[in-house]
């Protein structure tokens, strides 16, 4: 081992950059670092931002006047969808993924991300399946049953076209990208951050997008598996939604807002985050109160889930389940509080000084504080059964939304652009920007409020001159226009400052978050040296921190081996325990993402047989991540600088990945129990049960694949001279398994498209074939892996991982070939 | 509250979501069971059902809520806990409509 | 109803718009019996409410940024206690409970004896009403008479819409495989609009339709001579 002492700065800097920069030229396509992803998801998602906002003026220009002939009603369709689904899931989340995956290293004090090749893979997979969707649109095949996506409206029947195929397949596609980065910051924030830096030393950023991440983990699979289910429907036939058959249009709208609600708190709180970090840096004040914060975030996090059938009043529910939800919605607005009170207490104590991130802040208040008084109001149930579907929810939601996301935004984007450049605002054009935006966005949607209330339904193309609607609408789309100057403005004024600006030395805003502890532009690996934390991570001063990082008088002030190095710390103490070593920088990433959207088209376009091989190549890639990972010998502890001697992580008890796979399978098991509880509601809700055919059981299916998983879990045990041995037991066992299952599924196909009930057990039983076929996957990789030295009694996270794995699919497993039994006990026993 | 901080977090939230999901499935079986028109004197069986199991999601609750905060010192991450868990108990109010709302329609 | 909308409306309004009212063929705020009416003065009252929250919260803000330091009196705590716990929690819980007597109130009242039944039935892009079990049907025209509840069943064949006559009370959802019901009440004759407000494709904004209420004895009259289903469909 070479270690060396840097003889200045300037030397360590120099060897860092070597190890930790992108490339110039087409290396760019090999990036991995935090920064340059963080820097292209924010930069993409404004540009679908700008296409969100062109749709939105085409909306806007049809409707400013009565029998507009402007658009027809196909082509607003087109239109109103698209402007709803790029807005919410290419512009709002990845902007905040990109920004939390810019600061959240520099805020903890690490290098980087826990996984930097997941991150470019999630990012690839955005731009890829944002382009192919705007792409449908230039095509005239964009998704028009709006972005909610309602069976039957959206069914083969009544949407033959391949146009609600983009929509799904695309956002499954895209929410590759959510679900990799969720798994990303929370191993992140829990495994990587500076020493002493404990749970509640965080700043608070990091507790906010800690909690997100959670959301998104849970949020987001309801989507996904109703995007599989109607995708399903639509290509085989499988009736899930299909009221004749069994189905129920109401199990898509559960599944869909069991993910939009918390989607909307998804989107709001990280805008919260930033609003927690910069309101007390411009009141030169601590944050009020943050413990109280935390728990008020967390209080959100969870009755974020308790209120999505607010969106479902109008669909025939009673009155006393109706009221679970009317009273979780209003309760909401008690943590939401907390944090604005937070705020004002902390300005009330502090020395607030006006700045253009703060004229933001009191636009973020206007505009928000009105869209949640309003969304308390359609929080009661008899208000809403007037109010829902018209214009005064489309005024809210911009309300929530403009207020919520956009207004923090730009807070953020004034606050941290001098960090992102390393120059300061020009000045020019702020204050006018601002006023022209806030201005053209209450012109716009405040008078919609009562276009509403005057019976305006949402997403009509023409309206007719009687109705009286007219004069809101107009003064709707001046507005509108207003508002889209005023964000030409903005973009004219960051560019100004990106180009004019002055440079600065350090800390423009005399903030006390680590972030500011770093050369503006920020190098590739951030800190020279990681620093030692001693007190609430917003309280520091970086301006004396960031020369002595610099020098290298942290932790990891050296190189060694052309190691991309950082800390991994006990996620409650922040106590250093491991020496977590990066991957290098990599096109695999890219390749990986673009075979992944070869298996989307191919899907697209029905060729599924394709599709299987395509699949095949996404898996062989995902294995060749693998060949940077893991180590061929024992490795003695390392030193970092201070402190003991750590662990490689790879020899330690719980590294990254281990954390990882913990939080795939538990969003793995969200989508598992939405499937089971689908297939519960359907026996509930649908018409035409119990139904009028036999069940299939498949006893014998059930007692071989439960055998078969069995002996698969428990032939892995601990790393031997007989593993090898045993993992190709458990890969002959899975291969039995898989065998049996797709007989079995072969054999019901035919009722499967026949009734909703077997068209749940040809579901459940196709998850426990997916998870099966990884199972072999991941018995044959570890075979793999102990045959080219890289197990040993030490070096046993693979079979660890893999074990994780084989446990699920074993409780899975086991559920779905119960399944039919429990489904036929259910309905009266008609199985064979 | 080392062992596992995030019991001591969550554990009430957690139980707070498992209950919304009894109560509203509770809430669904009956009326398609039809057990609001089973009366027990004036009150129906349904909400004698509903009133009974919110009971005893509160003492569920309430318990959850004794076990993590009795783990571990006085910290800041505790404090966090017991603010957290005694807003989820407060959020039980969430199911005071099943001692006078109309069950099934 | 009419005079206070007036009113108020010009007041919470007239500094943005001065052309505009709340009155109109489709207006939710121009109630025309008890249901429209319920929902229409819980609106009043939450605005009124929205208001002054909104003036205390935006005022507070300015206060604090442009006199620094006025606010120092309180301590943070007293700060996110009163303000960010005890103040919303007490309005919530009054407000979620008020709305819940309100739709209680919507469900239950039977005004006029025993509710007529009707069952509207959407298809792409028209209403059908069903009369006495499908024994007389109208076609984009609903008769209902005044002064008694009327539940209306919405079902469709197709896809989803839903029936929405604003001026008469709240709307509910024709979902395929569904049938749910909503309660409309006109306390006097007259005509009103209504349209479909779940978007249910390019033919959407065209699916309206109109509620006549008659007096009771005329009720009887346009019922009996409205024809059966299959002739009202042609």
């Amino acid at each position: 081992m070479t270690r060396r002492s840097p003889s200045s700065a300037l030397r360590l800097h120099r060897e860092l950059t070597a190890i930790w920069a992108t490339p110039p030229g087409w290396g760019r396509l090999k990036a991995v670092n935090h920064t340059t992803i963080g820097k292209r998801f924010m930069l993409t998602a404004l540009v679908f931002f700008a296409i969100g906002g062109v749709l939105a003026m085409l909306i806007r220009t049809q409707l400013a006047t009565t029998q507009s002939a402007f658009l027809d009603a196909a082509a607003y369709a087109q239109v109103f969808t698209m402007h709803g689904v790029v807005m919410m899931f290419l512009f709002a989340i990845p902007f905040f993924e990109g920004l939390a995956m810019y600061l959240l290293p520099k805020m903890l004090g690490s290098r980087d991300l826990a996984f930097p090749r997941m991150s470019a893979y999630g990012y690839w997979c955005y731009l890829f399946g944002g382009t192919f969707l705007v792409g449908a649109l230039l095509a005239g095949v964009a998704p028009a049953g709006g972005w909610f996506m309602y069976t039957p409206l959206s069914s083969a029947t009544h949407a033959p076209g391949i146009n609600a195929d983009v929509w799904l397949l695309g956002i499954t596609f895209v929410e590759i990208s959510a679900l990799s980065a969720a798994v990303e910051v929370l191993v992140s924030i829990l495994k990587l951050r500076a020493p002493g830096m404990s749970l509640t030393r965080m700043p608070v950023f990091a507790w906010y997008m800690l909690i997100v991440a959670g959301m998104m983990l849970i949020g987001f699979p309801p989507l996904i598996l109703g995007s599989i289910l109607l995708e399903a429907e639509r290509a085989f036939g499988l009736p899930f939604f299909d009221p004749v058959r069994g189905g129920d249009p109401l199990l898509w709208q559960h599944l869909f807002w069991l993910f939009g609600h918390p989607e909307v708190y998804i989107i709001f709180l990280p805008a919260a985050g930033v609003l927690s970090t910069v309101i007390p840096t411009l009141a030169r004040r601590p944050l009020e109160g943050y413990e109280i914060v935390v728990a008020a975030v967390i209080a959100v996090a969870f009755l974020s889930f308790g209120l999505w059938v607010h969106h479902m009043y109008t669909v025939g529910i009673p009155h006393v389940a109706l009221s679970f939800f009317s009273a979780a919605s209003g309760l909401v607005a008690v943590p939401t509080g907390v944090q604005v009170f937070a705020w004002l207490a902390t300005l009330a104590h502090g020395r607030p000084r006006f700045s253009v991130p703060m004229l933001h802040v009191f636009g973020f208040l206007f505009v928000f504080v009105l869209g949640g008084l309003t969304g308390v109001m359609l929080a009661m149930v008899p208000f809403d059964w007037q109010a829902h579907d018209t214009h005064f929810v489309v005024a809210h939601l911009h309300y929530v939304l403009v207020g919520g996301f956009v207004f923090p935004m730009l807070a953020a984007a004034y606050y941290w652009l001098p960090h992102i450049f390393g120059r300061q605002p020009v000045q020019h054009l702020s204050h006018a920007a601002f006023w022209t935006i806030f201005i053209g966005f209450n012109l716009t949607f405040f008078a919609m409020h009562l276009t509403g209330l005057r019976g305006m339904p949402r997403r009509i193309s023409t309206y007719p001159p009687e109705a009286g609607w007219e004069t809101l609408n107009l003064v709707s789309s001046m507005g509108g226009f207003v508002m889209t100057t005023g964000f030409a403005l903005v973009a004219l004024d960051l560019l100004l400052l990106a180009v004019f600006g002055k440079p600065f030395r350090r800390n423009p805003w005399r903030a006390g978050t680590l972030e500011w502890a770093m050369p503006t532009p920020p190098p590739a690996y951030a800190f020279a040296s990681l620093p030692e934390v001693p007190a609430r991570a917003d309280r520091l001063d970086p301006d004396r921190l960031g020369p002595a990082l610099a020098a290298g008088k942290g932790y990891l002030g050296a190189t060694r081996h052309g190691w991309m190095e950082v800390l991994g710390v006990d996620m409650v103490s922040g106590r250093p325990e491991q020496l977590v070593v990066l991957p290098r920088r990599t096109s695999l990433p890219l390749w990986t993402a673009l075979a992944t959207g070869s298996v989307f088209a191919l899907l697209l376009f029905k060729l599924y047989w394709l599709a299987l091989p395509a699949l095949l190549v996404v898996t062989a890639l995902f294995l060749l991540w693998t060949r940077d990972c893991g180590l061929r010998t024992d490795l003695a502890d390392l030193p970092v600088g201070h402190g003991p001697d750590l662990p490689h992580h790879y020899q330690s008890e719980r590294p990254p990945s281990y954390w990882a796979m913990i939080f795939t399978l538990a969003a793995d098991a969200t989508l598992y129990a939405s499937l089971l509880f689908g297939a519960l509601f359907l026996w509930l809700s649908a018409p035409g049960w119990p139904p009028g055919l036999a069940i299939p059981l498949g006893a014998f299916t059930a007692a071989a694949v439960a055998a078969a998983l069995a002996v698969a879990a428990v032939s892995v045990r601990s790393a031997d001279g007989g593993t090898a041995g045993r993992l190709c037991v458990a890969a002959l066992a899975y291969a039995a398994a898989l065998v049996v299952l797709v007989a079995f599924l072969a054999d019901i196909r035919g009722a499967a498209v026949r009734h909703a009930a077997v068209a749940s057990v040809f579901a459940v039983t196709s998850y426990a074939v997916l998870h099966v076929a990884v199972g072999l996957v991941l018995s044959l990789f570890c075979v793999w892996r102990v045959g080219s030295g890289h197990v040993s009694a030490r070096r046993d996270l693979d079979l660890r991982l893999a074990r994780l794995w084989h446990m699920f699919t074993l409780v899975t497993g086991l559920a779905a070939t119960a399944f039919p039994f429990v489904l036929n006990v259910l309905t009266g026993g008609a199985g064979p | 509250m080392n062992a596992n901080p995030f019991f001591g977090l969550f554990a009430v939230w957690i139980g707070w979501a498992g209950g919304f999901l009894l109560l509203y499935g509770l809430q669904a079986t009956g009326c398609r069971a039809g057990w609001d028109g089973d009366m027990i004197g004036p009150i129906s069986v349904l909400r004698l059902l509903l009133v009974a199991a919110t009971a005893g999601v509160v003492l569920v609750l309430l318990a959850l809520w004794r076990k993590a905060g009795r783990e571990g010192p006085a910290s800041s991450l505790a404090r966090i806990a017991g603010l957290a868990n005694g807003a989820a108990i407060l959020a039980t109010l969430c199911f005071a409509g099943v001692l006078w709302l109309r069950m099934c329609t | 109803m009419r005079r206070a909308c007036g009113f108020r409306g010009a007041l919470a309004f007239s500094a943005a718009l001065p052309l505009s009212g709340c009155t109109g063929d489709l207006s939710a705020l121009d109630p025309a019996g008890p249901f429209a009416a319920a929902v229409a003065d819980l609106w009043w009252l939450m605005l009124a409410g929205a208001a002054a929250i909104f003036l205390l919260v935006l005022g507070l803000f300015l206060l604090l940024l442009f006199r620094p330091g006025s606010g120092r009196r309180v301590s943070p705590a007293g700060w996110i206690w009163i303000g960010g716990v005890a103040f919303p929690l007490a309005t919530l819980v009054a407000l979620v409970g008020h709305g819940l007597m309100r739709g209680e109130y919507i469900l239950g009242l039977a005004a006029g004896g025993d509710p007529v039944e009707v069952e509207a039935r959407g298809s792409m892009w028209h209403w059908d009403f069903r009369y006495s079990g499908g024994a007389r049907a109208s076609r984009g025209v609903l008769h209902i008479p005044v002064g008694r509840t009327v539940v209306v069943t919405a079902t469709s064949g197709d896809v989803i819409h839903s029936f929405w006559a604003p001026r008469l009370g709240g709307k509910i959802d024709a979902i395929p495989g569904h049938a749910a019901t909503v309660r409309i009440l006109a306390d006097r004759p007259g005509v009103y609009g209504g349209v479909c407000s779940e978007y249910c494709g390019a033919g959407h904004e065209g699916m309206v339709f109109e509620v006549h209420a008659h007096p009771p004895e005329a009720f009887e009259a346009v019922l009996a001579g409205l024809p059966d289903e299959g002739e009202a469909a042609r």
